[in-house]
């Protein structure tokens, strides 16, 4: 057996977790993934409004860019009239003209949830807008999303990619190297 | 040859799981880093498409969505390969006897379970459109406070670490440790090493 000193174990670890906390933290910043909130719980009028988008640019016309709007009466344990209607509409910023609309669907078991599907055809930042009409009066909410094709890694995560094969690659070639020198003759 | 002394029965007449935790287990080990390493080299490979080769997006999707569009969307696929995880990690864990080895595996193997946890919380949500936290679409418990995480590259990054480091200890046993694995993982006792089993 080989003695290894107590501290030479300590920093080891030590360098082996902060490199744990570095990796894991990493992909938090990737675009790619769930829907995510844009807007959340904002009262505009008599409403609560949540705004979650999942804006997937796509080449094949599928509508990959999705938006969900979580409208809520402002007035608590007030249920959503029926006749409450959200449209949506998305825009590349650089061009207003440019405009699509949708009218959101509502979610059969869930009324307040309404879901708008668009194609987006290229990446890049989109205006997004939901207006609201009803008995309980008009709303709407205003933001920008960054759309993007939903398999595109950040260049970044190449290094993440790549770690594992340096620390198994790290492993198995030290693994090599202290047998080969301790190789009977 | 893989060779272990501690069973003194031959191997032929060994069960398949003592058979991957003991004499078999560096190969057995070796087979599944082979397999989680193809997942990375997936990943890897799409990121190259994309960034070296200069492809298009949509057509990046590494080798066996060069072959299978349709895998590379696929729930299936990516669900699959965290239960071949689960397997795997939870098949050859008996054969980290060491006290560091088996604590890093037994923490990788505690990540990749909560994983599957969230997985079937994603289900439930999914079955009964009831969705945590007032949210309009299925959500994990990790979402909960990192919106944007994309949980499959956050868990396979998270459960791969503890595992590489239950690796090293596992072929490179500090000189503290008491016990001595039953396997021939260790450097001092694999094909190349000299064969001096010690038990105790």
């Amino acid at each position: 057996m080989v003695e290894i000193p107590a501290y030479k174990i300590v920093i080891r670890d030590l360098v082996l977790t902060v490199s744990a906390v570095l990796v894991s933290c990493a992909p938090l910043f990737a675009h790619n993934g769930p829907p995510f909130p844009v807007i959340t719980d904002r009262m505009v009028g008599n409403y609560v409004i949540s705004l979650w988008a999942d804006p997937d640019a796509s080449d094949d016309g599928d509508k990959d860019g999705r938006f969900w709007v979580v409208v809520n009466p402002a007035a608590k344990g007030a249920a959503l009239p029926a006749d409450t209607v959200v449209q949506l509409a998305i825009w590349p910023v650089e061009r207003r003209d440019a405009i699509r609309m949708e009218t959101a669907e509502a979610d059969e078991r869930e009324p307040a949830r309404r879901l708008a599907a668009f194609a987006i055809d290229h990446e890049g930042k989109y205006g997004v807008k939901a207006t609201i009409a009803g008995s309980l009066g008009p709303a709407d909410i205003e933001s920008v999303v960054d759309a993007e094709y939903d398999a595109r890694p950040r260049p970044f995560l190449i290094a993440i990619f790549a770690l594992p094969f340096m620390l198994i690659g790290f492993v198995y070639l030290k693994l090599l190297l202290r047998r080969r020198a301790h190789k009977p003759a | 040859m893989y060779v272990a002394h501690v069973d003194a029965r031959p191997v032929h007449e060994l069960t398949i799981l003592e058979r991957i935790n003991g004499p078999q287990h560096e190969l057995a080990l070796r087979l599944f880093m082979v397999v989680v390493l193809a997942h990375w080299a997936e990943h890897l490979l799409q990121a190259i498409q994309i960034y070296a080769l200069g492809w298009p997006v949509p057509e990046a999707r590494g080798l066996l969505g060069y072959f299978y569009p349709w895998l590379i969307t696929s729930e299936v696929l990516h669900y699959g390969y965290a239960l071949v995880m689960l397997i795997g990690l939870l098949l050859l864990r008996p054969g980290f006897t060491c006290t560091l080895d088996r604590r890093w595996w037994t923490i990788s193997l505690g990540i990749q379970f909560f994983h599957h946890f969230e997985h079937l919380l994603l289900q439930i949500q999914a079955i009964t459109g009831h969705y945590f936290f007032g949210r309009p679409v299925p959500t994990s418990l990790i979402q909960y406070w990192v919106p944007r995480v994309e949980l499959h590259l956050f868990y396979n990054t998270i459960v791969f670490i503890p595992m590489a480091i239950a690796m090293y200890y596992h072929v490179f046993p500090p000189a503290t440790e008491t016990v001595r694995s039953q396997c021939t993982c260790a450097w001092d006792r694999g094909m190349a090493g000299t064969p001096k089993l010690q038990v105790g």
